[in-house]
């Protein structure tokens, strides 16, 4: 196990080499520069200049990349080039609760609401309760979630005005974002909990439970639900990462000022050293959740065998 | 237990008169075989059409690709042609979706729009399916070193996060098809290339693999013709699930507005621009997020169905 877990770090940090490499000199590909140039006069194109030794803009490229990971091991992620001083470390410790607030209340929800409906399903004759289940995950991998944002807002903000639409001051501004966010997890765990407790309920075991007199939703609970849960397990762990680091368009059409707008208007403002950072955070972020997520499949069951 | 009471085996008696004489020939059915036999295609076809619901999603998908084709032959409108005495129309009989706030035809847009969505799902599962699968073969076939780090590069770019990169790329290359088909396809064919890895690496193992292998046919023949040809039922369900998912990827960016640009249009840039007059017409948003929707949908039945009709233990 601690050779297994030793190996998916290095893979882990080979993967992050890999990422700031790439986006480094990726985004120096992409036309346009942080500072604005065009103007013709000989003060702005010195001033252009003086910027751009300033942030060492005019180096060789090899020579930037070189400056910028030896920043990096001294963990420092440098200063926004657009947001006069801030560094990138306060953008990211400013945006990132946000997000990661809104992601782990999707996550919540979706997991309450994703098991809930699959097993109920899997376990009611009702063929309402099933065909409903089953609409509800082919709603949710069909109604991509931007869409259903936009729905969302129209009949609930703007018509009914049940819910405000912009921002996330209160709890009440958490219900569309999170259920717009949560509609695609949610069908894919009641979907996965659904299959996997059907299959579950055949087994002996359970026979076994209920023969030894135990009540029935204790048998559920404790033999049904434990072992069903496994291929939920190993969803989770991405679904985290990815609702972690937000939801691009369900942040800007939320006017949410989480990670994901900031990567957006990062990426067209050319903040060289922001997008960086966010890079690197996010990338951090997929990679340590996965193998948290591995690794916790294994110890929740022994039949999986990670060293292979 | 009880002796065993022996009832004697009763003969219909009389016996017919020719009990013992051999069969007439037509009579004879000893190599008769109840179903007919049909080959594995054939099999599957006969499998899929009983599933109604795929059915429809492929009737589906294919009247929105023949309607995306022959949009130009069938109505007067172009996607660029303005009008400016029909502006933001509601739907009748001249414009059947409506037109937007420069009076283009809606529905004309929404079908260039299926050119370009479509276009760039199917591109999308094309590439990733050439690429997975002969990475995917290769690692598994091969096995040991190989396998080994071919799949660590696997490892390495299915924990990226895919959209920073699709950003990123079409920043860089433009806002056109390559560059959208380039973002989607960098990390989404390792996927395929795992599927088809494992496959492999199972079928290797199989008594028919080792018999090819005895008649002297050659590496590749065997990984291509026997191991891969074996594996086609999971491929190609992933394959379908593969386009919803890259129209999917494409509309997202098609409306932040960072997809193909104006005056051509897909459906997530058609979808962006309707949500701009959400308020006054909010008709307009309708007709793309329906494509969109159903488009996923059909092919989201057609994969389920293809899952079904595929799977080889079933007649």
């Amino acid at each position: 196990m601690l050779k297994y877990i030793i190996r998916r770090l290095l893979i882990g940090l080979l993967t992050m080499l890999f990422l700031i490499t790439a986006t480094f000199f990726l985004m120096r590909v992409i036309p346009g520069s942080p500072f604005i140039n065009d103007d013709e006069s000989v003060a702005a194109q010195k001033q252009y200049e003086q910027l751009n030794a300033k942030y060492g803009l005019d180096k060789p490229l090899p020579e930037q990349f070189g400056i910028y990971l030896k920043g990096l091991f001294h963990g420092d992620l440098g200063d926004s080039l657009i947001k006069k001083g801030k560094s990138v470390t306060d953008i990211i410790g400013n945006s990132a609760p946000v997000t990661m607030r809104l992601g782990l209340t999707a996550f919540v929800f979706s997991m309450l609401v994703g098991i809930g409906l699959g097993t109920a399903a899997a376990l009611s004759k009702s063929r309402a309760l099933n065909d409903f289940v089953m609409l509800l995950s082919t709603l949710g991998v069909s109604v991509p979630n931007f869409l259903l944002a936009v729905f969302l807002m129209l009949v609930f903000g703007v018509n009914l005005h049940l819910f405000p639409t912009v921002g996330l001051k209160t709890p009440l501004h958490y219900v569309l974002p999170t259920i717009a966010v949560s509609l695609h997890p949610i069908a894919m765990i009641s979907r996965l909990t659904r299959t996997s407790m059907l299959e579950v309920m055949r087994q002996d075991y359970m026979v076994l439970a209920k023969s030894k007199g135990t009540a029935r939703w204790l048998v559920i609970v404790r033999h049904g639900l434990r072992n069903a849960l496994l291929p939920i397990v190993t969803y989770a762990g991405p679904l985290i990462a990815n609702l972690l680091t937000g939801s691009f368009v369900v942040e800007t059409l939320f006017s949410i000022p989480g990670i994901g707008s900031e990567y957006v208007s990062s990426v067209t403002n050319r903040d060289y050293t922001l997008i960086m950072g966010l890079t690197i955070f996010m990338g951090l972020l997929v990679i340590v959740m996965n193998l948290i997520s591995d690794v916790a499949a294994a110890m929740v069951d022994p039949r999986i065998k990670l060293d292979k | 237990m009880d002796k065993e009471t022996i009832t004697p085996v009763r003969l219909p008696d009389p016996l017919p008169a020719n009990a013992f004489d051999a069969l007439p020939d037509e009579e004879r059915n000893t190599e008769f075989i109840a179903m007919e036999s049909r080959t594995y295609f054939q099999n599957v076809w006969a499998n899929f059409r009983r599933n109604k619901l795929a059915l429809t999603s492929l009737c589906f998908i294919v009247l929105m690709c023949v309607l995306a084709i022959a949009v130009p032959i069938l109505s007067p409108y172009t996607y660029d042609g303005m009008d400016v005495q029909a502006l933001n129309q509601l739907p009748s009989w001249k414009h059947i979706f409506g037109t937007d706030k420069f009076g283009r035809d809606i529905f004309v847009r929404v079908m260039y729009g299926a050119r370009i969505s479509l276009s760039v799902g199917f591109a999308a599962a094309g590439i990733n399916l050439v690429i997975g699968v002969i990475y995917g073969g290769i690692a598994g076939y091969v096995g040991g070193k190989t396998d080994m780090v071919m799949m660590r590069v696997v490892d390495m770019l299915y924990s990226i996060p895919s959209l920073l990169y699709i950003i990123l790329i079409m920043l860089v290359f433009g806002s056109n098809m390559f560059s959208v088909l380039l973002g989607i396809c960098v990390s989404s064919w390792v996927g395929m290339a795992r599927l088809v890895r494992t496959q492999v690496m199972s079928l290797r193992e199989q008594e028919f693999s080792l018999a090819a292998e005895v008649m002297g046919a050659s590496r590749t023949r065997i990984l291509f013709k026997h191991l891969i040809v074996n594996s086609i039922g999971p491929i190609i369900v992933s394959l379908t699930l593969m386009v919803p998912s890259a129209i999917f990827q494409e509309s997202f960016l098609g409306f932040v507005g960072i997809g193909i640009s104006a005056p051509m249009s897909s459906w997530g840039t058609l979808a962006n621009e309707a949500r701009m007059v959400l308020n006054s017409y909010p008709i307009q948003i309708v007709w793309p997020v329906l494509s969109i929707c159903l488009t996923m949908l059909a092919l989201n039945f057609l994969g389920d169905g293809l899952g079904e009709a595929l799977d080889p233990k079933k007649r």
